[in-house]
């Protein structure tokens, strides 16, 4: 108790300084001072008048954290993109920064709605289902946790669960009710653009559609098709053939090709 | 704008090269630091998780009061006993050496394993690398399976030098890697369609943020499709493994994973862990230690006759090893607790010169009484069996050089001579 008097006594700066420096670098993937348990005197800092005045109102506002986040998250710093090429200085850019597993997993699940479709189908097994999901998500690697966010970009069994795995395989088919499948029943140009906003939140360039457009038409004229065996395919077979859209041919394919290229790309894996 | 070593343009080199794996595909033996050539270029650690008890496997003291029920035998090797349940090693003792004086000061279980996965003591500002990501970064990947793969254990990661250099963490010894195969409705010429449409995606991007970790990620993907698309896979299969064969390394997930070893060093993989867990016997240490123990003695004793065999032995250090050893009291429960001041570890094959046992403990096997072996000095042996450059500097993203490791010498009198 007497600890935590002291701990949190006004002035007492080490507390609120160590705590501001890892909201900050939760946020914005690197600290004032790294690593952020490596809060001695001595150490430089960057900024050090920008997380002073932080740790101030950190302090004067009863360590209020959600004050505190609203503060980072509103700070010019944070809405930067990581994309451009200003010259270096402190946060001019936002560093890429790949999702943990347990954001990634969440985010294939919004990017692709087949959440209701896995309900609808699974029923009460749903939640089993995406707990197991999951736990593979998690022993694809554990992070050590003294292993700095930046090093992680991803292993091979992540990336081939991002390639193969149920959630990209049922993720990225033509379902009803799926991204993909509304789409589908859109026009190319407002289906694309669908696609595009599901998964990376911004709709594509103009370079981006014309190139999308010839790769719908190709499969057309190509008349791409795979067929689907009436038996296999596991959880993603089965709930293919309950779920599937008919009679959508080449069109479909080309869509469930450029949602899936979608989820595999650098664009949806890195914060950023 | 558009990156040479991008994602797709790396399966296309990856393409070219799959005629080339295989068993002696990675040619490059290259130089060890002081320009003799290499002697291994694979490395199995048998990893026995939660620390075995020295005494009751390679450093017994019958007639102790310390020593407990276990009678001990001779082996080949003049002067070296070991338990009564490694009769399968006992007769191939001329194989292997016997360190009996590690000597660490970490007992606790999760730095024991830092230490001995990295050479180093944790500290919360260094994310050391494992000695199979410094293997990695010197040497290269070679092949088209993982650099590194460790059954069904925990593993420790590449630290600072990067995911890439990271284990490949398999699940299960005899079952293939999950989601290597084409997912449902995909072939592969979809697939390789489906590569074209992401390289499109990732190009816009890389133009856009030129950000350094993007190929990083992009290695990894590189490497999961030439997986994927390996023949070598096939490893992973031990059913096609004549079940006479599968019968001599045992029952059980170890004798699996020793096997599943073998199989991998055979196609080229450089470093494979296989780990048997359930030594931290706290409690009832002997009826545990003998369980253990029969399913190590037929799975190493298959693993050293079966490199042998395929002549790899030379070109594979073995390295038996814990998180440290256990106490020689025996506890209340009969028990043992943890011990890092004096322990063993074995090492077989490479130029490791067999049938010796290196250093000594005091009569209780509480102390090391003769030629102290360091976790550095352990290490810096294997590197140079390996031809690593074990003081070769690397930088953390701090600035900090770090090594593999700079404090340890080689531990001459365990090779052969030359």
């Amino acid at each position: 108790m007497a600890l935590a008097t002291w701990i949190t006594a006004g002035e007492n700066r080490w507390f609120a300084r160590a705590t501001v420096n890892r909201m900050w670098a939760y946020f914005l993937g690197r600290g004032f001072f790294e690593p952020v348990d490596d809060f001695r005197p001595h150490e430089p800092v960057e900024s050090e008048a920008l997380l002073d005045a932080l740790a101030r109102d950190f302090v004067a506002h009863g360590y209020d954290l959600r004050r505190l986040s609203r503060a980072i998250v509103s700070s010019a710093a944070y809405r930067r993109s990581a994309t451009g090429n200003d010259a270096p200085r402190a946060w001019h850019r936002f560093d890429l920064r790949p999702m943990s597993d347990t954001q990634l997993l969440d985010a294939l699940v919004v990017a692709t709605d087949v959440g209701p479709v896995l309900t609808e189908v699974l029923g009460d097994r749903v939640e089993r289902v995406k707990l197991r999901m999951r736990q593979q998500f998690r022993f694809t690697f554990d992070v050590d946790e003294d292993t700095s966010d930046d090093t992680f970009t991803g292993t091979i069994p992540q990336a081939l669960m991002l390639l193969n795995g149920p959630l990209s395989a049922a993720g990225s088919s033509a379902l009803d009710g799926s991204t993909v499948g509304q789409a589908l029943a859109e026009d190319d140009e407002a289906g694309i653009r669908r696609l595009y906003l599901s998964a990376l939140s911004r709709p594509p360039t103009q370079a981006e559609l014309a190139h999308w457009l010839g790769y719908v038409a190709q499969a057309k004229r190509e008349k791409w098709s795979h067929e689907r065996n009436r038996r296999g395919g596991g959880p993603v077979g089965k709930l293919y053939r309950r779920k599937h859209l008919r009679g959508t041919g080449p069109r479909a394919e080309a869509y469930e090709d450029i949602f899936w290229a979608l989820l595999n790309s650098d664009e949806f894996y890195f914060i950023h | 704008m558009t990156n040479p070593l991008r994602r797709r343009s790396l399966l296309a080199g990856a393409a070219a090269t799959v005629t080339l794996g295989g068993l002696t595909s990675w040619g490059d033996r290259s130089a060890r630091a002081d320009g003799q050539p290499a002697i291994a270029d694979h490395l199995i650690v048998l990893w026995m998780q939660g620390g075995a008890s020295h005494i009751d496997t390679f450093d017994p003291k019958p007639k102790t009061k310390e020593g407990g029920p276990f009678r001990a035998i001779k082996t080949k090797t003049p002067g070296l006993e070991v338990c009564e349940h490694l009769p399968g090693l006992a007769e191939r003792s001329d194989r292997f050496a016997v360190v009996r004086s590690m000597t660490t000061k970490e007992g606790n279980h999760d730095r024991a394993r830092h230490l001995g996965h990295t050479g180093y003591a944790p500290n919360p500002t260094v994310a050391h690398p494992a000695f199979g990501a410094w293997f990695s970064h010197q040497k290269g990947q070679p092949g088209e399976l993982p650099h590194y793969v460790s059954v069904a254990g925990p593993a420790h990661d590449a630290g600072f030098l990067g995911v890439e250099h990271g284990p490949f963490v398999l699940r299960q010894p005899g079952q293939r890697p999950d989601h290597t195969g084409y997912g449902f409705g995909v072939d592969r010429s979809r697939f390789d369609r489906r590569l074209k449409a992401l390289d499109f995606v990732d190009q816009q991007f890389a133009g856009r943020t030129g950000d350094p970790s993007l190929s990083s990620r992009d290695a990894v993907y590189a490497r999961s499709v030439r997986m994927m698309r390996s023949e070598h896979l096939a490893a992973f299969d031990l059913d096609a493994e004549p079940v006479a064969d599968r019968k001599r390394y045992g029952d059980s997930d170890f004798g699996r994973g020793c096997l599943l070893a073998r199989r991998l060093v055979e196609t080229g993989v450089p470093m494979v862990e296989v780990t048997l867990n359930g030594w931290d016997t706290h409690t009832d240490n002997f009826t545990r230690t003998q369980k253990l123990m029969g399913q190590l003695d037929p799975a190493m004793s298959a693993l050293l006759d079966d490199l042998k065999a395929r002549d790899l032995h030379r070109r594979t250090l073995v390295l038996w090893m814990g998180d440290f050893g256990r106490t020689p009291r025996i506890n209340g429960n009969e028990g043992r607790d943890h011990h890092p001041k004096a322990w063993s570890v074995v090492l077989a094959g490479g130029a490791i010169r067999g049938g010796q046992v290196y250093g000594a403990t005091d009569a209780t096997g509480t102390e090391v009484v003769k030629d102290a072996v360091s976790m550095p000095d352990l290490f810096t042996t294997m590197a140079m069996q390996l031809g690593l450059d074990p003081t070769a500097t690397e930088y953390t993203p701090t600035g900090r050089p770090l090594s593999l490791t700079n404090q340890g010498s080689q531990i001459k009198a365990l090779l052969v001579e030359t």
